[in-house]
């Protein structure tokens, strides 16, 4: 264990060595002063031939050390003394790192949270989202999004893989309406009955689907209650397993209840689970599960131990291959990657997209702060540029000298850093709840962990790192420029000159902030000034004392005819009252979220044409103010589906 | 300011030099450096400081080993003598050099051919 030895003699070998050097230097001396040389002569002669002795004694040091890392503590220790003797230096610096790292790190923090982060289920870094987008002549229906899976292919990428351990399909976002004393709107998921098994999950109550119930379509009836509406709904009452209650008026028997804080893979958070196979009994009037050629299940796969994505990759897409062949002109393409929220290709660019403006944003606030404190680095170079010389004059060297101005750098990233990043954590959770607090009524309860997790550590830390030498580097440069005459002789021209580059230097620094500056004031300003605009921008139609009620019967159960009547009635009755002026219908409100698309085919043109159509009543326009520009508006003789019109 | 050319040794030089003429015989560390540079007849330019890091290299990895002592000039001297390990490291250290100056000396003297 020589090297411990080494570690408590090192005092001892240190000051050997010291004294040797000064025995060397005399011992020349006197051997030149024999010779016949005046003793001032050869002391400087001895001291030329020897070279440059404090650098030869620490070299000499060096070789008993671990030179990076004692040297590296040295400079720490040096660095902390230097801020602590500059206490408002200090405070200014790390204050204005600690909101520009900060800043940054609780953006990045929500976005990790919302679409980076894998899933909150166990081993969900074994959980991959596929997504399919075609190429070609492809005539597709969707429901929701283009990206998804009918069921038919949904079997054929079950049954025909040997990379998953188990895949599931859902159609997430299911409206129902939860009936009894207090019906209420929930938001639930159809499943393939292995959902919870292949997320790992066990009911906390109850069981969860069999594999039998996913068999005959319409066969099983039966629910998982989400811990959340379990409380709300039917106050946590054990007894409710086995019971039934009615989903969009279908009969439904509670089998289990779900342990809490599992919401399932969407960010809105699932109030229920039901068979897939059910899908009629809970979306009357839609017919889904037939449709080979509809877009509306998500497709989640367990990988098995040891399968790469690549292989996953590779052999899906021989399956989707295989489909494509009953479509001619048609190419699939699978996009596969580990489980998120906001996993889909359209939702993913959205959030990083966003993402990516608002980091860039945040990351300017922090450009100015490193800026801003060069500027004052550089200020402090001056102050200590007697300081630098002496230390150069003695005999340090120039990359050791920035080494320390850097370590000092460093050491306020870190304190901004850390204090930043902790104001980020909190600010995060806070924010979001604001956020959340915030959002327009009816939206869904959106749930997702802002809490800090590895790759946010790591993306702290890099920020930090990437911030001291930012803004650290130049000003250690330019401090430590060897003119070590000049600095000593202050007042010397050539002393002045330095004083110039510098300055030089600190006007770049300031013109960088303030064009930084303005292009984020100019950003801001055009944000809110968007922002007014889509508060008062005249839309083309009139939405003043205009009130929307909106139901969807045939859901409900009701037949076409019985629909037709009960809002033939429900209006009547609502233009009977006082203070109504005019009731009209349409199948969805304009700008709303909800649109229906089709093909119209116009004569001499080749192909069709998207369009987004609504099914409205005659007084739709005159209640809206909307202009018929050219002919007329619909009559109400031509509802009943007698005659074909269009408004445009 | 420009440095005047310097040939610099090759990384070892000096030390090869050093435990060669320590297995002469003991010596501190100015007699060596003089011994060195007399032996070399000048033609090496060696700092006189740059041999201390150098011995200490050397009696951390345990190839030489020193002793503080009265020099017949009556000085306080640090005496620096060769270990066994010091021994074989030098013969190997020099037989690999010679290799490689003879491989070195061919290649040039092909050169000329």
């Amino acid at each position: 264990m020589s090297w411990i030895r080494q570690l408590f003699s090192r005092r001892r070998l240190y000051s050997d060595l010291s004294e040797e050097i000064h025995e060397h230097l005399a011992e020349k001396i006197e051997e030149l002063v024999v010779s016949g040389m005046p003793r001032e002569e050869a002391a400087h002669a001895a001291r030329r031939e020897f070279g440059n002795a404090t650098l030869i004694e620490e070299r000499g040091r060096e070789v008993w050390q671990w030179p990076s890392i004692e040297s590296f503590v040295a400079d720490i220790r040096y660095a902390l003394r230097m801020l602590w003797k500059n206490p408002d230096f200090t405070l200014v610096a790390v204050l204005t790192l600690a909101f520009g790292i900060g800043a940054n790190t609780g953006i990045f923090t929500i976005l990790n949270g919302a679409a980076l982060r894998p899933l909150p289920l166990p081993n969900s870094d074994q959980l991959v989202s596929i997504y399919q987008s075609f190429r070609g002549h492809v005539r597709r229906n969707v429901y929701g999004n283009p990206n998804l899976f009918s069921y038919s292919e949904y079997q054929d990428y079950r049954e025909h893989n040997h990379v998953f351990s188990g895949l599931i399909a859902y159609q997430p976002d299911v409206q129902a309406t939860l009936g009894g004393d207090h019906p209420q709107q929930v938001s639930g998921t159809l499943v393939s009955c292995n959902y919870f098994p292949v997320f790992g999950v066990q009911p906390a109550l109850g069981r969860g689907f069999l594999n039998s119930e996913c068999s005959k379509p319409g066969a099983n009836p039966v629910v998982v209650l989400s811990d959340t509406l379990w409380r709300s709904a039917f106050a946590a009452n054990p007894s409710i397993v086995g019971t039934t209650i009615a989903l969009n008026r279908s009969p439904f028997t509670v089998i289990g209840i779900a342990p809490p804080g599992v919401g399932g893979s969407e960010i809105v958070p699932s109030a229920f689970w039901a068979p897939i196979t059910m899908q009629t009994a809970v979306e009357r009037g839609n017919e889904m599960l037939n449709d080979d050629n509809l877009s509306w299940l998500v497709l989640i796969g367990r990988m098995k131990a040891g399968v790469s994505l690549a292989r996953v990759r590779a052999e899906l897409e021989v399956i989707a291959g295989r489909l494509d062949q009953d479509h001619p002109g048609r190419k699939t393409t699978l996009a596969i990657q580990t489980t998120t929220f906001f996993g889909g290709p359209q939702e993913h660019t959205l959030a990083l997209g966003v993402g990516a403006a608002i980091l860039g944003a945040v990351g300017l606030v922090l450009l100015i702060a490193c800026a801003n404190i060069a500027s004052l680095l550089l200020a402090r170079a001056a102050g200590r540029r007697h300081e630098i010389a002496v230390r150069l004059a003695i005999g340090a060297n120039r990359a050791r000298l920035v080494r320390q101005l850097l370590t000092e750098s460093f050491l306020i990233a870190a304190l901004g850093g850390a204090l930043g990043s902790l104001l980020a954590f909190w600010s995060a959770e806070a924010g979001v709840q604001l956020l959340l607090a915030h959002l327009p009524r009816g939206a869904p309860p959106l749930v997702f962990s802002v809490s800090p997790d590895a790759r946010v550590l790591i993306f702290a830390l890099l920020l930090t790192l990437v911030t001291g030498i930012a803004f650290g580097l130049m000003p250690a440069l330019e401090a430590s420029r060897p003119d070590v005459n000049a600095a000593l002789k202050e007042g010397d021209a050539s002393y002045q000159g330095t004083l110039v580059t510098g300055g030089r230097l600190r006007r770049v620094l300031v013109g960088v902030q303030v064009a930084v500056c303005m292009v984020l004031l100019i950003a801001a300003g055009l944000l809110m000034r968007g922002l007014y605009r889509a508060q008062t921008i005249d839309f083309g139609f009139d939405t003043k004392d205009v009130a929307i009620a909106s139901f969807d019967l045939i859901r409900q159960g009701y037949s076409q005819p019985r629909a037709a009547a009960f809002q033939q009635q429900l209006m009547d009755r609502l233009t009977a009252l006082s203070g109504v002026d005019s009731v009209a219908e349409a199948a969805t409100t304009p700008l709303s979220d909800s649109h229906f698309g089709t093909g119209v085919s116009i004569p001499g043109r080749e192909g069709w044409q998207p369009a987004e159509y609504n099914i409205v009543s005659p007084n739709y326009f005159s209640l809206l103010g909307i202009p018929v520009v050219r002919g007329r508006g619909f009559l109400k003789s031509d509802s009943l589906m007698t005659n074909g019109g269009l408004s445009f | 300011m420009k440095k005047p050319d310097r040939r610099d040794l090759f990384p070892g030089a000096l030390e090869m030099m050093v435990l060669r003429t320590l297995r002469r015989q003991p010596m501190h560390g100015y007699a060596l450096v003089q011994h060195i540079k007399r032996t070399s007849d000048d033609l090496l330019q060696i700092e006189e400081g740059s041999l201390y890091p150098a011995l200490q290299r050397l009696l951390k990895e345990g190839l030489v080993k020193a002793e503080w002592g009265i020099s017949s000039t009556n000085r306080r001297v640090r005496t620096y003598q060769l270990t066994p390990a010091g021994i074989k490291h030098l013969n190997r250290e020099v037989s690999n050099f010679e290799r490689m100056l003879d491989g070195v000396t061919r290649v040039l003297a092909g050169g000329e051919a």
